[in-house]
């Protein structure tokens, strides 16, 4: 934890979480506090960009961008953290199981989860979705974290087959531990890292597809969201007529929030392999560098 | 401590084999025999020394006793009773394996207090949460790593090898168990403190009255500690009898190259070619070898010994699987051994 915290990576990138989490849970009360309306129309401010009035410029129906932007962030938080961890749950339950029961167990298993890995998850979200009339997004995130699992729950397979091999396990197990309880207190905290990575990988995935879904128009269209804000900006050609302020900012928090869980991963990724450290390898090259100045001046000497 | 003071053994493994699925040099699939046929009997309050060479089956064995592997043939019984099919909970309270590698058999992500907590609660449930703290402090006291409170709440990456295999047989002795199993408890462990553990298992044989299964493949800390000396070659026992007759008197070939190739401190002089008989590979268990399995690497081997399997003589306090001994101090046919050989 100690190292987590010191790497300076991960603090970046969960900060950036933290700021967008934060901004999910109380960004409503806050717009409502400053006597903003997502919904408001002002019909003085069509399409304008950036004021004092409108921070963020207003949509071509006058609404206040800025309101719907920080209104949208829960939409979307929320169905990237529930498909990531509906997503996670899966994928951590059945790839376990499958990998400690071994035999027949993880055969079957493994046969179900090689052929729900063949169907082409973003065209059945979108069948889905286009099925269920005015989805929420709620039921959009259980339908993407149900499709997301099968990959991640392979790699917690493998991880989980040479756990079961090791000594521990077999001591646990000669100790009269039973199964379960080996699986959830014994096996589950060694796959903390392969976890935390697929988590946070699922909860991009997740705002990724919400996003995509409202893009084209089969998301919750009566709800404010980044996706949908987007979309809208798409179909009123906001595009075309170069009003930035209209689908940059949602764009970008997307893509902010793509590259924070990616930088809590490239940090996980150097404190489990010291040959990913950077300022490690800087430190090195600088030693090596200074060895060999060193010898090249004991050789001309 | 839940002991039946009767005659009989405590654990024995009567004609017990273990076969895998192995492959022969040529990549054809074949059975392999990892124990062929091995009756031993662990009595109470004994430490019974297994060994032989890497490949004979000795950890196979022991892994049997601890119900890692199923028996393919013949029975383990404790207590004279056949355990296959009992529930293994029940089993594990009178019987613990200790592992090999104290760097691998324990939870590194797990305190002292968890690893030794759960294996009391396990069997114990009816304890309270300060009652198990005692035990664990207890147990850490019996395996000195003492002051207890220092140790408990530490993690095994704090400790050192030998540490960590005190904390394994702390784990196994937190059952009190009758039975202890160790699988080569000292062979990770630096030369120093190997001692140490062996000193540990004498103690906890004469204080609490456990059996000990002790397995090395060196001979001289076998001699050390043990009360009986069991020798194992490509899966079947070849000789057993009291340690220090063994050692002094060995019968079997085998057991005599065993002794020749350990190094011996009182020699000063590096050994000349010759001194010490032909050290061979091992005998490939995948390999089907006809008659005696040491055959091809016998010094002192007869026709006989590649036509016919050897049973087990007794050749005074000695049991030896060897066609030498037959006829010698009026030979008993141990029991049922004519069914030894080899389809």
């Amino acid at each position: 934890m100690d190292r987590l915290l010191r790497n300076p990576k991960v603090v970046i990138g969960l900060a950036i979480l933290a700021f967008f989490v934060l901004v999910a849970i109380f960004g409503p009360w806050l717009i409502s506090a400053l006597g903003l309306n997502p919904r408001a129309v002002d019909d003085g401010a069509i399409a304008t960009p950036p004021s004092a009035d409108h921070w963020l410029g207003t949509n071509n129906t006058g609404q206040d961008l800025f309101a719907q932007l920080v209104v949208g962030a829960r939409g979307s938080v929320v169905v990237g953290a529930l498909a990531g961890t509906i997503a996670t749950v899966m994928a951590v339950a059945v790839g376990t199981t499958s990998g400690y029961l071994g035999g027949t167990a993880d055969r079957t298993i493994n046969a179900i989860v090689n052929v729900l890995m063949t169907l082409p998850g973003f065209a059945l979200l979108f069948i889905i979705a286009g099925y269920v009339q005015n989805a929420g997004y709620i039921l959009i995130a259980l339908v993407i974290g149900l499709l997301g699992w099968p990959g991640g729950a392979r790699s917690i397979r493998a991880q989980t087959l040479s756990l079961r091999n090791r000594d521990f396990t077999s001591a646990l197990r000669t100790t009269g531990e039973s199964t379960w309880r080996i699986i959830l207190v014994e096996v589950i905290p060694h796959l903390g890292g392969v976890i935390s990575a697929m988590f946070l990988s699922a909860l991009v995935g997740g705002i990724f597809a919400e996003s995509s879904l409202a893009f084209l128009g089969l998301g919750d269209t009566s709800g404010i969201t980044w996706g949908t804000m987007i979309a809208q900006a798409q179909s009123s050609g906001a595009i075309l007529r170069g009003q930035w302020w209209y689908f940059l900012p949602p764009g970008l928090c997307i893509a902010i929030i793509g590259f924070a869980t990616a930088l809590i991963n490239f940090g996980l990724d150097e404190i489990t392999n010291p040959k990913l450290n950077s300022s490690l390898a800087a430190r090195t090259r600088r030693f090596n560098a200074d060895l060999a100045r060193a010898n090249g001046r004991k050789v001309t000497a | 401590m839940t002991r039946t003071t009767g005659s009989g053994p405590v654990l024995s493994a009567d004609q017990l084999s273990i076969i895998f699925d192995g492959k022969d040099a040529a990549g054809h699939a074949v059975e392999v025999r990892a124990c062929n046929k091995v009756s031993l009997d662990l009595h109470a309050g004994e430490i019974v020394a297994l060994v032989g060479e890497s490949g004979s089956g000795k950890t196979t064995l022991a892994r049997a006793f601890a119900r890692i592997f199923a028996p393919d043939e013949g029975e383990i019984r404790f207590h004279g009773e056949r355990i296959t099919g009992r529930p293994k909970r029940s089993f594990y309270r009178h019987v613990q394996l200790v592992y090999q590698d104290p760097f691998a058999s324990l939870n590194s992500l797990k305190t002292i207090r968890h690893i030794l907590g759960r294996t009391i609660r396990i069997h114990k449930p009816e304890l309270t949460r300060s009652e198990v703290t005692a035990q664990i402090l207890q147990l850490l006291e019996m395996v000195a790593l003492t002051p207890a409170e220092d140790y408990i709440d530490r993690f095994p990456s704090s400790l050192s090898g030998g540490q960590r295999q005190r904390i394994s047989i702390a784990r196994a002795l937190a059952v009190e168990p009758d039975v202890i199993l160790a699988d080569e408890p000292t062979s990770m462990l630096d030369v120093s403190i190997r001692l140490d553990v062996l000193n540990l298992l004498d103690a906890i044989r004469r204080e609490r009255g456990v059996t000990i299964l002790y397995i090395t493949h060196d001979i001289a800390s076998a001699r050390y500690v043990s009360d009986r000396m069991c020798v194992m070659y490509s899966g079947e026992l070849v000789e057993s009898g009291p340690t220090e007759e063994v050692v002094s008197n060995p019968r079997h070939p085998y057991t005599q190259l065993l002794l020749a190739s350990a190094p011996d401190p009182s020699r000063t002089k590096p050994a000349e070619p010759g001194d010490t008989p032909d050290v061979d590979e091992p005998a490939d268990p995948s390999q089907a070898i006809s008659g005696c399995r040491f055959n091809p690497r016998c010094p002192a081997v007869m026709d006989r010994c590649t036509a016919e399997k050897p049973p087990l003589f007794t050749v005074g306090e000695q049991q030896v699987k060897c066609w030498l001994y037959d006829g010698v101090e009026a030979p008993t046919r141990a029991r049922s051994t004519d069914e030894e050989h080899r389809p």
